[in-house]
C-alpha cells in the first residue's frame, strides 16, 4: 500500500486534548466509514515513527479528517496536536481495515458505543448515516469523563433526529443541569437505551481496552450475538 | 575472480546509511545491533534462514541496490554466510522475462555487482545472490523512490532503548496491549478441547484440557510484533510446541488454518508452524494466560505479526490450498512478515 503526502489544510481544536486535522491528500482513494490510516512522521535526520489513527470524516467528504488525542508521554500525538500547523506535511497510507466498517447498505439497527477518543470512527459512521440518508435506526452511546472532554458535541447534537439518537454518559463530573447519563456505560444503560437483541442490531464498540472489554461483555450478557459485535481498541500506549 | 571492492565513496555512503538505524528496513538492523556470537545464537533460536539486507528510500532501486550488496559482501561476509538458505529456494522465481521490469533491473545491476547478481526484483523486494548466498533486498511497502517528506519540527522519541531490535515501523512497549475484533469469549475449561482436523472436517487428533496440559511443555522467550505498531521484547510463555500437536499426524497439507472460539481464523503455511517456530501457549509471565490475551490457550507464532497468533485457539485445520483467514480477508497481508513490513494487501 502506497504512502501518500498529506498537507494540513486546517486544524480544529475539539477539546483541551484533541485536535481535528483537515488534510489535503492528493490521490486519496476514498474510504469506508470506520476505517483508519497509518501516519508516518519523518524528522529532518531521517528518523521516522508510525502510528494508526481512525478516520473522522465520512466517505466522500471534501477533506480527509483525523482527530488525534494527545497522549502526554506519546511520541507522535504531542506533535500532531500541539506542533503541527497549517501547511505542514506528513505521510499516510490507507484506508485500512475492512471489519470495523459500516456501509449503510443494510437497514438493521446500529448501536455505536464509544469511550473517549473511541468516538472518532463512530463519528464517521454517524456522518455517513446522515449524508447517505440511510433508513437504518442508529444510536450512539458516548462515554466521556467530563462535558469538556466530549468531542464533536455540537455536531453530534445537531445530527440527532428520529433515526439518529445520542446518549452521552459523563463518568467523572457533570453539570448540575446535565440531562444526559451520569456514570459508566454499563449493562443497565445499554439495556435501557440500546436495541434489544431480538432486533439483531449491528454493534460497534470502540475505546480503550478496559472500556471495550466491559461494554462488549455487557452486550453479550444482554443476549447480543458475539458475531454482531465489532470492536476496535485503543491501547494506552497509542502515543 | 573475486568481487571488486566498492569505492570508498560507496562504502561511506552505506556506512552513513546503515548508521541511521531508522533508515534500515528489515532484519538487517536487528543483525547490526548484535555482535557475531549473539547473531549466531539469535539466528539459531529464531531459525532465521534468509538474509535480509534492507535499504530504504532511493537506495532500494537501480544501481544502488547492487552497490549495497557489493559493499556488504566486501565488508561483512562472516556473520552472513553462516545462514542456511533453506527458505529461499521457493522464493527464487524463474528467470525474468526479457524486457520486463525485473529483467531491466537485472541488466542494470549485473555489471555493478561483480560477484553479486540480482535474480528477482519486484516493486516490493529484490533478491540478490552474493557469493552463492541469497539476500532479500527490500524497500518498504513498494513505494516508488522519492525524497522523504519531512514533518517540520518533528523530533520523536528516537533513542528508545532496544529500538534497533524491532522491525521497521514498530515501537517498543512495556505493557501488553489488547487487540481483537469482537468480544472476549468465555469458555469453561471442561468444555474446552483442541482438535486437529483435515479439509473434510474429520478429526485427526483431539485433546481435552487435562490431556492437553499433560503434553510436554516448553518455556519460550520471544519478541512479539503487532501490526498496530507495538513490539514487545523478551516475552515469556509456556506452551506445547506445534511439532508436538502435529507429531502423530501424517498429512500432505501445506497450510494450516487456526480456528478459535468466537469464530476467528488465521492462515499459515505449515512450514511456519513446524520446526520449533510455533506453540499453543497457556501461560504468560508465569501466570495462566488471561482471557483478554487469548486464554485459556492461544497460538504463538512470534516470527509473524501477532494477529497470526490466534487467541482462544480451539484447533488447526490442515488444508492443501491457502485459505485467507479473518484479517487476511479484510485487507491484511496474507503472510505477515514484520521484518518485511507485510502489513496490508500489496505490501
Amino acid at each position: 500500500m502506497r504512502w501518500l503526502v498529506a498537507t494540513i489544510a486546517e486544524t480544529v481544536p475539539e477539546t483541551i486534548r484533541t485536535v481535528t486535522l483537515r488534510l489535503d491528500v492528493p490521490d486519496w482513494p476514498s474510504h469506508r466509514a470506520g476505517q483508519h490510516v497509518d501516519v508516518r512522521l519523518t524528522a529532518e535526520d531521517g528518523y521516522s515513527a508510525q502510528r494508526s489513527y481512525s478516520i473522522a470524516s465520512p466517505p466522500g467528504s471534501e477533506r480527509l479528517e483525523l482527530t488525534v488525542e494527545r497522549i502526554d508521554d506519546g511520541e507522535v500525538s504531542p506533535y500532531l496536536t500541539t506542533e503541527a500547523d497549517v501547511g505542514d506535511q506528513f505521510e499516510l497510507r490507507g484506508p485500512i481495515g475492512g471489519w470495523f466498517v459500516w456501509d449503510g447498505t443494510d437497514t438493521a439497527p446500529v448501536l455505536l458505543v464509544g469511550g473517549g477518543s473511541g468516538v472518532v470512527p463512530l463519528r464517521a459512521i454517524v456522518r455517513h448515516h446522515a449524508a447517505s440518508g440511510s433508513t437504518a435506526a442508529m444510536h450512539l452511546v458516548y462515554s466521556a469523563r467530563t462535558l469538556g472532554d466530549v468531542i464533536y458535541r455540537r455536531e453530534l447534537e445537531a445530527l440527532v433526529d428520529p433515526r439518529r439518537a445520542l446518549t452521552v454518559a459523563l463518568t467523572r463530573e457533570s453539570p448540575p443541569d446535565w440531562a444526559g447519563h451520569r456514570g459508566r456505560v454499563d449493562a443497565g444503560l445499554l439495556a435501557e437505551v440500546g436495541w434489544p437483541p431480538s432486533v439483531q442490531p449491528h454493534c460497534y464498540v470502540c475505546g480503550p481496552t478496559a472500556f471495550v472489554e466491559s461494554v462488549a461483555g455487557a452486550l453479550v450478557g444482554l443476549g447480543h450475538q458475539p458475531g454482531r459485535i465489532r470492536t476496535e481498541r485503543f491501547g494506552p500506549t497509542g502515543g | 575472480m573475486g568481487p571488486a571492492r566498492s569505492s570508498d565513496d560507496v562504502i561511506n555512503c552505506y556506512v552513513r546509511m546503515f548508521s541511521t538505524r531508522d533508515s534500515l528496513r528489515g532484519s538487517f538492523g536487528w543483525y547490526w545491533a548484535l555482535d557475531t556470537t549473539s547473531q549466531n545464537a539469535q539466528r539459531k533460536s529464531r531459525r532465521l534462514t534468509m538474509l535480509v539486507l534492507a535499504i530504504g528510500g532511493d537506495a532500494s532501486f537501480g544501481q544502488n541496490v547492487g552497490d549495497a550488496v557489493t559493499a556488504v559482501a566486501d565488508d561483512r561476509p562472516r556473520p552472513h554466510t553462516a545462514a542456511a538458505p533453506r527458505r529461499c529456494v521457493p522464493t527464487l522465481g524463474p528467470a525474468a522475462p526479457p524486457g520486463s521490469r525485473r529483467a531491466q533491473a537485472v541488466n542494470a545491476l549485473t555489471p555493478a555487482t561483480g560477484a553479486g547478481r540480482l535474480i528477482e526484483s519486484t516493486r516490493t523486494q529484490s533478491i540478490a545472490v552474493v557469493e552463492g548466498w541469497p539476500y532479500v533486498v527490500s524497500c518498504r511497502s513498494g513505494e516508488e523512490p522519492r525524497m522523504p517528506v519531512v514533518s517540520r519540527g518533528f523530533r520523536g522519541r528516537r533513542r528508545q532503548p532496544g529500538v534497533g531490535l524491532v522491525p521497521p515501523g514498530q515501537y517498543l512497549v512495556d505493557d501488553f496491549p489488547v487487540l481483537s475484533a469482537g468480544p472476549t469469549p468465555d469458555v469453561a475449561l471442561e468444555n474446552w478441547d483442541l482438535t486437529v482436523v483435515d479439509e473434510s472436517g474429520a478429526v485427526l487428533a483431539l485433546w481435552d484440557w487435562g490431556e492437553f496440559r499433560a503434553l510436554p511443555a516448553e518455556d519460550v522467550m520471544v519478541d512479539i510484533h503487532c501490526v498496530t505498531k507495538w513490539s514487545k521484547l523478551g516475552t515469556r510463555w509456556q506452551g506445547v510446541s506445534v511439532d508436538t500437536i502435529l507429531g502423530g499426524i501424517d498429512t500432505a497439507a501445506e497450510f494450516a488454518v487456526a480456528f478459535s472460539d468466537g469464530g476467528y481464523t488465521t492462515n499459515l503455511p505449515l512450514v511456519d508452524v513446524l520446526d520449533g517456530q510455533a506453540w499453543v501457549a497457556y501461560r504468560f509471565d508465569d501466570e495462566d494466560l488471561e482471557p483478554e490475551h487469548g486464554g485459556p490457550a492461544r497460538l504463538l507464532v512470534p516470527h509473524l505479526y501477532f494477529w497470526k497468533s490466534a487467541k482462544w485457539l480451539r484447533g488447526l485445520r490442515l488444508t492443501s490450498e491457502d485459505e485467507p483467514g479473518f484479517w487476511e480477508s479484510v485487507g491484511y497481508h496474507n503472510y505477515g512478515d514484520p521484518w518485511r513490513e507485510q502489513r496490508y494487501w500489496g505490501d
